[in-house]
């Protein structure tokens, strides 16, 4: 008995016994600058381009909505559309209808400056399949959800993921993104435990987007949460948007499966 | 070139020489009485010549020549009982000396009160001289000895976060220090990302560190030499000493090789940390394994009077493996074979061979497949060093140097092309190194002394038989051209200066100026704070120029009350060029093209350094203070803003005292205040798709809390007899539980969405070690 409670010592003294808490710090002023939130899908629209601006980083509530701007967005194989300003900071489509395979060009027209970003829609995946089993590496069994699709070879492909429980969207920390970088067509498999019951109905939606998408969503990964730790300098991510404008815009394929965990 | 060094070479020895004629030599080795440990530094005086005298070597060698005559030697060394011989001295002859740190080993007589102002009268700048049994009595975390810690306690030396063995030398980089064990380049000088040095104590006898005026001697780093000596091990008996600690044990073996005419040490060190991970109620945890280990060997053995053969090398690796899916090791292996040659009793040469790797492994096992990517870096040097004692007012030093590095970025064996169907080994670079170099330190009059010293670089990247692209500004490949294996593909030279002026004010007292300008040829790859063992080290390139860096730098030198305090205030201001970072986004890992990712910018760093040392009594240490700016600037950085380095950090306090109350007791502890190193922090916010995004107007623009730490230690010394010892050794690390910031994070409020907070992180609060260690 000495002996165990003497190891038990020995290991909490050797765990490093990290501890946390909420501190006040000064950040400076900043200047407020356009954020970007637009898509263009191969979905039905009416698609939404959401003008917001960035705040000091302390300011509690809403970020202020950005209501007088002129949005268009530009099918470069077809029309020039000017979106219906909504009034609360949303702007959105009438007419136009995304096509994979096309490029898409949106300029805002703000402030007196005009901000642009490009971004072409790639050709859509199939997820080939979804299955679920228990994890059993862990301490005890975990569910776990696989969902398989096949990587087009030869080209370079980028995804992004999401999944829905019982059709609402799950929260994530980070962007669910991947890519073909390393690995070129290959039967890929994504796994997925987080917040999942036996019970659930899962959905993945598997979104295919260009390569200045997957930048922005992979450098914004890099100052995430406790991303920023290891960055020796954290900085704003990559933006596919002109004129120091921060957010994406993004034209994506979609396609989804869903399955039931029982 | 290399002619013109040459011929300065044969000038300098014609010159000096007719100085020489009408005085004799005495010339031999110091070393410890006990183990026969040759000591480096010590210090040879002629009580009847002041201001005349000798210091040994890195292989205690020493020699003195003056006219003929009835002398009194007096020999010191910091932590011994100085020794007075006195000697006829008719014609040249050896002197082998043996100090002891212990008065009642002394079967001879005389301890003197003389002590040591060599730190006021050679030209030294910027210099920190640790001797291993004086860094030992300092707390270090877990109880395990540490001389990269010991150092960063010096003023002028930071580390940025705790547990982190990367230290920065007057602003410079962590890559731009050149750590020598031996002479052979270590390049990834942590283990356990960083917790602990590869140092293991025990096969260490000395450490210098080079933070001014790098000597002629040392080149390739653009900030800082430490240069790192390995015990000969004892050469009058056998012996065995270890210690048990709680996550470190270590064993050490010595003893002589054939009746005092060498001798040979093999130490070794291991970390039993993941031992507790088996205790883990987790089944992954319990099959994983995170472990280090150190082995060091060293022999020597002497071939007549005037040659004596050292082989040593260090092998040591970290591993960590997960339920045997996953298995990564790294670790640092080097060789080194030395031959000392006297020529005469004045001219001195050292021929190394030396042979460093780096290598880093990871392994996988995906189902059937497996596979594994091998990086690092591979050198073998050749190094010829000549040292040439004039007289006591004059001591030449030149040699040469040369170097074949192989990079290795990723070399894959295995399934994984297979899997991937896209990553293929990078190929490897390689490059050929070269030095010549001549220092002379000499007086001019009584009260000035000179040191001169010319280095010459040259660095070649070679062909590999791969494309080499060129890029511009914006990384884009603007040429192309292929270069068949060890052609000449770009080639870098350049001269070295280097100048230190000392003035002796009085005895006690001095001024000393300095200059130095050097280059480096080799960077580290990392956008990391941590040390990871992937950090790539890639070569000079048609893209990627030397990185240069000039010092100046002024000091006051004084000691106090008889010599037992020393004082010293350093000045230095430095400019930094060819500096590199990475573009925004960058992808370092597995990417054949990295310099694509790189920019540069330029440098500097300023600062002063205050040091007061107590290096005699009961209680000894010192306190130092510093005070210092670090700047870069990049084009493509913020649009060329001037922005704080990282390790910018304007006050840092430290105080070390060691008290040795009785035979029996001992007592130290450590005290280290600093304001926080610079740090970037976003200023305002938005958000995407719901997730939040941190907005971040510039770098580093921000400061982590001051830190602040309190050690403390003590050793009892259980049993002492002539055949066996050992002590118990007692440490509290961060004594008042000091939440100091590891790191800070920003975040949504978890229980209010509409709010954002800031999260400090902090590792270690009070954490008491105990260790035994033994000797007999």
């Amino acid at each position: 008995m000495k002996q165990k409670i003497f190891f038990l010592g020995l290991a909490a003294l050797l765990i490093f016994s990290s501890c946390q808490k909420v501190i006040t710090i000064d950040l400076n002023k900043t200047n407020p600058q356009l954020v970007v939130d637009g898509q263009i899908t191969d979905q039905p629209g009416p698609y939404i381009v959401k003008l917001t601006e960035t705040t000091d980083f302390f300011t509690p509530g809403a970020y202020p909505q950005i209501k007088g701007a002129i949005v268009t967005i530009t099918d470069l194989q077809g029309i020039t559309e000017t979106l219906q300003n909504m009034d609360n900071g949303t702007y959105q489509t009438a007419k136009l209808s995304g096509t994979p395979g096309h490029t898409y060009v949106l300029n805002i027209s703000y402030g007196g400056k005009s901000y642009t970003a490009t971004s072409s829609m790639p050709m859509p995946v199939d997820i080939d399949s979804m299955t679920y089993g228990w994890d059993l590496s862990g301490r005890r069994p975990r569910l776990t959800l696989h969902g398989y699709f096949t990587d087009p070879q030869g080209i370079n492909n980028y995804y992004r993921m999401h999944f829905l429980r019982n059709d609402s969207l799950m929260d994530s920390s980070n962007f669910l993104i991947y890519s073909d970088d390393k690995v070129d067509g290959k039967q890929a498999v994504i796994n997925y435990r987080r917040g999942i019951n036996i019970g659930d109905s899962i959905t993945l939606q598997l979104m295919c987007i260009d390569k200045g998408v997957y930048d922005f969503y992979r450098t914004a990964n890099d100052i995430l949460g406790r991303s920023q730790i290891t960055s020796a300098a954290p900085s704003n991510p990559l933006s596919n948007m002109s004129a120091g404008a921060v957010g994406c815009f993004t034209a994506y394929t979609i396609r989804q499966k869903k399955i039931l965990l029982q | 070139m290399k002619k013109t060094v040459i011929l300065l070479i044969l000038n300098f020895l014609a010159f000096y020489h007719g100085f020489a004629q009408n005085k004799v030599t005495l010339s031999g080795i110091v070393k410890e009485a006990k183990t026969g440990e040759t000591l480096i530094n010590a210090i040879i005086k002629v009580k009847e010549l002041p201001g005349t005298g000798a210091v040994t070597n890195e292989y205690g060698f020493y020699s003195l020549s003056i006219a003929p005559g009835k002398y009194t030697l007096i020999i010191s060394y910091v932590g011994f009982v100085s020794k007075n011989i006195e000697i006829n001295l008719n014609t040249s002859q050896k002197l082998n000396i043996e100090l002891s740190d212990d008065s009642r080993d002394l079967k001879e007589v005389v301890v003197t009160a003389e002590k040591a102002n060599s730190n006021v009268s050679n030209t030294k700048m910027g210099t920190v001289h640790l001797d291993v049994r004086e860094a030992n009595k300092v707390p270090v975390i877990f109880g395990e000895k540490d001389i990269i810690k010991t150092m960063t306690l010096m003023p002028g030396v930071i580390t940025l976060g705790e547990g982190n063995t990367g230290f920065y030398v007057r602003g410079g980089g962590a890559d731009q220090n050149l750590i020598l064990l031996d002479e052979a380049t270590v390049y990834n000088p942590s283990h356990l990302l960083g917790f602990f040095s590869i140092f293991n104590s025990d096969a260490i006898k000395d450490v210098n560190l080079f933070k001014g005026s790098i000597p002629a001697e040392y080149g390739g780093r653009v900030s800082s030499v430490m240069d790192v000596r390995m015990n000969d091990g004892n050469d009058k008996k056998f012996g065995v000493n270890g210690g048990i600690g709680l996550i470190a044990s270590r064993l050490t073996v010595e003893g002589p090789l054939g009746s005092e005419n060498g001798s040979f040490i093999v130490s070794g060190r291991r970390t039993y940390a993941d031992l507790f991970l088996k205790l883990s109620g987790n089944s992954q945890l319990a099959s994983s394994s995170l472990y280090f280990y150190d082995l060091n060997a060293k022999a020597n053995y002497k071939f007549g009077e005037k040659d004596r053969v050292y082989l040593s090398g260090y092998f040591g690796r970290d591993a960590f493996s997960s339920a045997n899916l996953i298995s990564t090791d790294w670790g640092n292996a080097t060789g080194t074979l030395r031959w000392n040659h006297l020529f005469t009793d004045k001219l001195f040469l050292n021929s190394s061979f030396i042979a460093s790797n780096y290598s880093y492994n990871n392994s996988r096992t995906f189902g059937a497949n497996s596979y594994n990517i091998n990086s690092g870096i591979r050198d073998y040097s050749l190094k010829e060093d000549f040292h040439y004692y004039i007289n006591p007012e004059n001591n030449l030093k030149f040699g040469l140097q040369s170097t074949y590095h192989t990079f290795v970025p990723a070399t894959i064996s295995g399934d994984l092309n297979a899997l991937s169907g896209k990553i293929n080994s990078i190929p490897n670079k390689y490059s050929w190194e070269n030095a010549a170099y001549i220092s002379d330190e000499f007086g001019v009059g009584s009260r000035w002394k000179m040191n001169l010293g010319l280095r010459f670089s040259s660095f070649s990247l070679l062909g590999n038989g791969h494309e080499v692209y060129t890029y511009d500004h914006n990384g884009v490949a603007t040429d192309s051209a292929n270069y068949a294996s060890n052609t000449f593909i770009h080639t870098y030279y350049g001269l070295e200066p280097r100048v230190g002026i000392t003035y002796l004010i009085n005895d006690e007292s001095s001024l000393k100026a300095s200059y130095f300008y050097n280059q480096q040829y080799l960077h580290l790859l990392s956008n990391s704070t941590i040390s990871t063992p992937n950090d790539l080290w890639v070569p000079s390139s048609n893209n990627v120029k030397p990185q240069q860096a000039q010092q100046y730098s002024i000091g006051y030198f004084r000691n106090l009350h008889d010599n037992d305090f020393e004082f010293s205030v350093e000045t230095y201001y430095k400019n930094l060029y060819n500096q590199i970072d990475y573009r925004t986004g960058a992808d370092l890992t597995f990417n054949p093209n990295v310099e694509q990712q790189l920019i540069y910018g330029t440098g500097k760093a300023y600062g002063a350094e205050f040091f007061l040392r107590k290096k005699t009594g009961k209680l000894t240490g010192w306190v130092s203070y510093t005070l210092s700016r670090t700047l870069r600037n990049f084009d493509d950085i913020y649009n060329g803003a001037t922005f704080p380095a990282r390790q910018d950090r304007i006050h840092t306090i430290s105080v070390v005292g060691i008290y040795e109350l009785n035979k029996k007791w001992s007592f130290s502890a450590t005290f280290v205040y600093y304001t926080g190193n610079a740090v970037t922090f976003p200023s305002g916010k938005y958000e995407v798709n719901g997730i939040l995004l941190d907005y971040y107007t510039e770098r580093n623009g921000y400061r982590m809390p001051a830190y602040h730490r309190l050690d403390i230690s003590a050793t009892c010394i259980t049993k002492k007899t002539d055949k066996f010892e050992s002590n118990l050794n007692f440490s509290i690390f961060n004594v008042y539980a000091h939440e100091n910031a590891y790191f800070i994070y920003f975040q949504k409020d978890p229980n209010n969405a509409n709010n954002t907070q800031a999260v400090q992180v902090s590792l270690f609060k009070f954490v008491p070690s105990i260790t035994y260690n033994f000797k007999f």
